[in-house]
């Protein structure tokens, strides 16, 4: 039973080896494929996300920013002023 | 007082009714009575008792004292899983099913699991078929993302070199049962005992409804328990086989992998399969075709139905369905305690032989590779990743190796499914 076991194992690990092998070539040979694509893809995505930002000019967060918080004292004054 | 008044009256009422009860039953008695009517009442409640759990539990229909006994001490086994699954957080989407399918398996007299009993067709349309754990592979399939698998490719060998676990505890099973007298495991039962160490619940049941199914319960039990301790066992092992240098490499940073090599890359997986190992087929094939609805972007209501609405449909049943299985006389036996501790030897080895082989690669690449993303390679998705990122960590503060870790991780589990196939083939096997 035990050298069962053994040639059992032999045969397991020698197919579960060379089919991760094999899917590793597979995976490498198609790469050379299709790379470029994803290369590609990389670029596209980087360049949208480019555009995305300069859309959202660098000043007008800071503009917003400051326009928020000025009306945040205004309202924080007139309150301590109704207080008193 | 007013409520005490009208609780002597409900009294009152439940009296006369049951007197009513009464009456026509003893009438029945004295003129024959025939089938259809009912025992005097003093024969009536003796052969209700008789119909009560606690008769059942203390004069099981088998006669021995000892089947009564023993399901109550599963009943006992099935509220330690409800308690590691709700109080401890171990696995609960599939303990808390497993652990009510156990108690309603060994309700006295209820015949659950009988033919004609709920849960007895759950498990013969889901389990015994095969159907359910597939089904769980394919969503499993539709949450999973090879992409740093096939950005680094050569991380998938770890992932083939932890599947040594499986073949070791099978050896493990068939000396144990040479060695110790209550002990008697088959080829096949070894077989299923091994797919503990694939870490991969699916797998495990899938294979052993297949194999052996009387050992279904303890394989999956022993099979989730110790997944749900991957944290604990995983870590003192890639500690002891690694040093402080080893586990502070960097890796080199993974390419991006583009939306066509994804898609892709279930279908050559699947052809591979086709070609070489056809018995692995149905884990394989819907793994990849759940893979490929996530991937393929037009199919977005299948992919997310599949990823929560179905697996987890499914997972209730075939936690109930597993559960059902674990009845006094397949679990509490010496073979169970042999299933429990071949389990951890299964992962230990596992771990260790995927923390190994990372280490030789080391030394024929160029390409650096942390051995601690080695112990990933015994699938236990996302848990092993997670480990070896913690353990990373504790080395090197900047050091993610989550997403490298995350390649072997995902090639365990193709790695494992494999190994079940050709454990499948045992059956043509045999002269």
């Amino acid at each position: 039973m035990i050298v069962a076991g053994l040639k059992l194992t032999l045969l397991g690990m020698a197919v579960v080896f060379s089919f991760l092998l094999l899917l590793i070539l597979s995976v490498k040979i198609s790469q050379r494929f299709l790379s470029a694509g994803s290369v590609r893809e990389l670029a596209e995505m980087e360049a949208a996300d480019l555009r995305r930002r300069r859309r959202a000019a660098p000043g007008a967060d800071d503009r917003t920013l400051v326009a928020v918080i000025s009306a945040a004292i205004a309202a924080h004054r007139a309150r301590l002023r109704g207080r008193k | 007082m007013p409520t005490r008044k009208r609780f002597a009256g409900a009294l009152l009422a439940a009296a006369v009714i049951l007197a009513s009860f009464a009456a026509p039953v003893g009438a029945a008695a004295s003129t024959g009575g025939t089938g259809a009517d009912l025992a005097p009442m003093g024969a009536m409640v003796g052969e209700f008792a008789k119909t009560t759990g606690i008769f059942g539990f203390l004069f099981p229909a088998s006669g021995h004292w000892t089947d009564g006994i023993g399901s109550l001490v599963m009943v006992a086994v099935g509220l330690l899983m409800l308690y590691l699954a709700i109080g401890k957080h171990f696995e609960p989407l599939l303990l808390v099913p497993m652990g009510f399918g156990c108690l309603l398996a060994n309700i006295p007299l209820a015949g659950m699991t009988d033919p004609g009993g709920i849960v007895y067709y759950i498990y013969e349309v889901g389990i015994k078929t095969g159907v359910f754990p597939l089904l769980v592979f394919m969503g499993v399939g539709a949450m999973t993302d090879f992409g740093p698998m096939i950005a680094n490719p050569k991380t998938a060998l770890l992932g083939a070199a932890a599947q040594f676990g499986i073949f070791t505890t099978l050896i493990g099973a068939l000396v144990l049962s040479e060695v110790v007298p209550g002990i008697d495991f088959d080829l096949f039962d070894a077989a299923s005992i091994g797919i503990i160490g694939g870490a991969d619940g699916p797998t495990a049941i899938f294979l052993t409804s297949q194999l052996s199914p009387d050992l279904l319960g303890a394989v999956a039990v022993a099979a989730y328990s110790y997944m749900a301790l991957v944290p604990i066992i995983q870590p003192p092992i890639a500690r002891a086989l690694t040093n402080p240098e080893e586990r502070k490499i960097r890796m080199t940073q993974l390419r991006y992998v583009g939306k066509v090599e994804k898609i892709v890359f279930p279908i050559v997986v699947l052809g591979l399969c086709m070609l070489l190992l056809p018995s692995a087929s149905p884990l394989i094939g819907f793994f990849m075709f759940g893979n490929l609805m996530r991937e393929c972007g037009v199919v977005e209501r299948l992919s997310k139905t599949t990823q929560n609405a179905l697996i987890n449909t499914v997972t209730i049943f075939l936690g109930l369905g597993v559960g059902s299985r674990l009845s006094a006389q397949n679990f509490l036996n010496l073979e169970t305690l042999g299933i429990l501790l071949l389990g951890v030897v299964a992962f230990s080895i596992g771990t260790a032989s995927g923390v190994l082989m990372a280490k030789l690669m080391n030394r024929f690449s160029n390409d650096p590779i942390n051995p601690l993303i080695g112990s990933a390679g015994v699938s236990a998705v996302p848990m092993a990743a997670r480990v070896s990122q913690k353990l990373g960590i504790e080395a090197d503060r900047e050091n993610m190796l989550l997403m490298f870790a995350m390649g072997p991780n995902v090639a365990g589990v193709i790695g494992s499914a494999v190994a079940a196939g050709v454990l499948l083939t045992l059956k043509n096997l045999l002269v």
